[in-house]
């Protein structure tokens, strides 16, 4: 998505391609797709960004994806909202990381570690 | 609305000879029936009257041994030792409620191959994914109906081991470095090296540390393809770097602190 587009989209708008990103980075993953994944990241931290510059930082509509049925959206959404919502986020950090789902369940336990660490800093 | 009609008068018997006449054909169709189950029974049982046999007078006379064909253990009477059919075993996991959305539908494996190896590895992935989130769901009904469904494709069957590695539960340290063996190989598995060895290597940490004892373990083949993937996956808990760009540069303890972290929570390691 190009900054104009991003700039252009409505809250809405930008938590749906939150939402496609997480779905293509987890294909990725299965297909050893590292680089498409790493391209996707690039795109999701552009959108996170947008978010937060929006008026009362938008980053908190990712929270409704606290509870989609795929493991890597979730994983993007809570460690997206750390900053926003820290106790909700690192909920369901946990949740993921208990739920056997690899390895996004992987990711969000790691996630926790370097978060008690002080290696993960959300802003 | 239905209509009945009543005789009040019986019918009037049949004579003795169409009386016979029906008894014969009675017993003939059930003899036909008899035969046909007894047909299928033989179908079934993979029974072929030219296979050869035990000659007469030898302790086992009579009875059919391996003509040599393929599936040729299951025949009635073979004295060639059965070879068990490939399965997966499903145990339950941790508490049964992980407190994640409800278990989706399973996988569909196809019955003929996917055209490529990574088409093929991306179903072996997702079946194993599916069949260890239903064991920590506690989901046997649904895992028992499902290894029927995948034991009918015959291509996945070369890869039940490392689905059955990849089930496994976590080990301790001691346990994944003694399964190292440079003389032996185990299917499913494959040596993973915790400090990662390109990047190790790269930093100028000898080989002799690298390829030491402590640093390498042996684990599922498919955890070890997450791991790898996850350490060249850019990642907001490293500040946005990959764990195997933040780890370049730091010391050979944090490097085994990030490697034995992630062992633990891929769920390989014992906690």
């Amino acid at each position: 998505m190009r900054p104009e587009h991003l700039r252009a989209s409505t809250v809405n708008e930008l938590v749906d391609r939150f939402k496609e990103i997480g779905l293509a980075q987890d294909e990725a993953l299965l297909h050893d797709e590292i680089s498409k994944f790493n391209r996707l990241y690039d795109e999701k931290v552009a959108i996170t960004e947008e978010l937060k510059v929006r008026p009362g930082d938008q980053r908190r509509a990712l929270l409704s994806l606290y509870t989609h049925a795929n493991a890597q959206v979730r994983l993007n959404a809570a460690k997206a909202t750390l900053a926003v919502a820290p106790l909700e986020a690192r909920l369901a950090l946990q949740k993921l990381a208990n739920s056997h789902e690899y390895p996004q369940s992987g990711d969000a336990g790691m996630s926790l570690v370097n978060l008690d660490r002080g290696i993960f800093k959300p802003t | 609305m239905a209509h009945f009609v009543f005789y009040d008068t019986p019918a009037p018997p049949l004579p003795m000879e169409k009386l016979l006449k029906i008894r014969s054909e009675l017993t003939y169709l059930q003899l036909e029936l008899a035969c046909t189950r007894l047909e299928l029974l033989l179908r079934k049982a993979n029974f072929n009257p030219n296979q050869p046999r035990v000659p007469a007078g030898s302790p086992d006379g009579g009875r059919w041994i391996d003509s040599g064909s393929a599936g040729g253990s299951a025949r009635p009477g073979s004295i060639v030792p059965r070879v068990p059919k490939p399965r997966i075993e499903v145990r339950p996991r941790g508490i049964g409620d992980n407190g994640g959305p409800p278990l989706e539908e399973p996988p569909h494996v196809p019955k003929e191959p996917p055209p490529s190896t990574k088409l093929r590895n991306a179903v072996i992935k997702r079946t194993a994914k599916w069949l260890l989130k239903a064991a920590a769901r506690h989901a046997i009904p649904e895992v028992g109906l499902y290894l029927d469904i995948i034991d009918a494709a015959t291509w996945i069957h070369d890869s039940y081991p490392y689905i059955q590695a990849y089930l496994d539960e976590p080990k301790s340290l001691y346990d994944l470095q003694q399964a190292v063996s440079p003389k032996t190989s185990a299917p499913g598995y494959e040596d993973h090296h915790i400090v990662e060895q390109a990047a190790a290597e790269d930093d100028g940490f000898p080989r002799s540390l690298i390829e030491g004892r402590d640093n390498v373990v042996r684990i599922p083949v498919l955890k070890h393809w997450e791991i790898t993937g996850w350490y060249m996956t850019r990642n907001d808990a490293f500040g946005g770097l990959s764990p195997r760009e933040y780890i370049r540069g730091k010391d050979w303890s944090e490097r085994v602190r990030v490697g034995q972290e992630a062992l633990r929570k891929f769920g390989v390691l014992k906690p």
